[in-house]
């Protein structure tokens, strides 16, 4: 599986905004599951079955996207000063 | 394999920062600036190809900024974390640290011949977190590093996902937790980290594990 990008998704900032939002949307799917898990509308069975057959090969391939596409994500902010996707302080990045 | 008994693991620990229990690996005011770590031995190349660990940590107190230490690491060598970096080795670790900004901040690292390359969560004194990593080989040339966050032990709240693609393929012999990250800075940081299951995904066994430790 793979993701698709829109049409208008033409270069690499576009496309990691795109996988990012992505991502955020099927982490609330997940939670949306995980909810229905643990109200009792659906069994464990049912959840990690969901998990593999829907969630899993999406996930994944959202992160096959995101590691294809933010090799211009850099800023260095890392303990020994290397490569991070944008790796925002919230502390210090705002002025 | 199932969640691993840390009696069983070996400290070096010369300032006494380090406390197991069976399940519990717990690290009190570990500076960065000291060696220290917990670990397991587990024979050359263990860790190859695709792996699921599950682990949960919790981060107690931190004195200052600019220093942390990892919470899990896989190394082919047994050492602790900068000395790894310095010596152009290969890692690859989940590294509890905290900014020059102040931000409490984890990072899901790749060591590879001394080049770093990470994704980082900004997460929360005081709070325990329910992880699961797994190296996938099939997406990437080398493979990707997935770190999955959640805030309860059943794992039906996700929090948030971190993911390196790899640059290279390693095999890794020693599992630590934790290693600490020795910077010649003097401040400290504490909590601990429990339940590392090396097969979280297996029919659950009892008893004695196929390498004959045990598990509960």
């Amino acid at each position: 599986m793979t993701l698709k990008m829109p049409v208008g998704c033409t270069t690499e900032a576009s496309r990691l905004s795109f996988t990012y939002r992505t991502l955020e949307l099927l982490r609330l799917r997940f939670n949306q599951e995980g909810t229905r898990f643990r109200n009792g509308d659906i069994t464990r069975a049912e959840f990690d079955a969901w998990q593999n057959s829907w969630y899993r090969p999406r996930f994944l391939a959202a992160h096959e996207a995101l590691g294809a596409n933010r090799t211009l994500a850099h800023d260095g902010k890392t303990p020994q000063g290397g490569d991070a996707p944008w790796n925002p302080d919230i502390d210090t990045d705002f002025s | 394999m199932g969640i691993q008994n840390f009696t069983l693991w070996v400290e070096t620990d010369p300032n006494g920062r380090l406390t197991q229990t069976r399940t519990r690996s717990t690290f009190t005011n570990l500076q960065g600036s000291e060696d220290a770590w917990l670990t397991d031995d587990r024979g050359a190349n263990f860790f190859s190809g695709n792996f699921t660990h599950d682990f949960t940590f919790r981060i107690t107190g931190f004195t200052d900024v600019s220093y942390g230490a990892q919470v899990i690491s896989l190394t082919k060598v047994e050492d602790e974390g900068r000395a790894i970096f310095d010596a152009a080795g290969d890692a690859l670790w989940v590294q509890a640290w905290r900014t020059g900004g102040g931000a409490f901040t984890l990072f899901l690292t790749e060591i590879n011949a001394g080049v770093e390359t990470a994704d980082s969560f900004v997460y929360a004194l005081n709070t325990t977190y329910y992880c699961r990593w797994n190296r996938d080989e099939t997406i990437g040339a080398n493979g990707t590093l997935i770190l999955e966050i959640y805030s309860d032990a059943a794992k039906t709240v996700l929090v948030d996902t971190l993911s390196v693609t790899l640059n290279a393929k390693h095999d890794f012999r020693y599992i630590m937790c934790p290693q600490s990250y020795n910077i010649a800075n003097g401040n400290n940081l504490s909590g601990w980290i429990e339940n590392v299951n090396l097969n979280p995904l297996a029919r659950p066994i009892s008893g004695v594990d196929v390498i004959g430790r045990m598990v509960w």
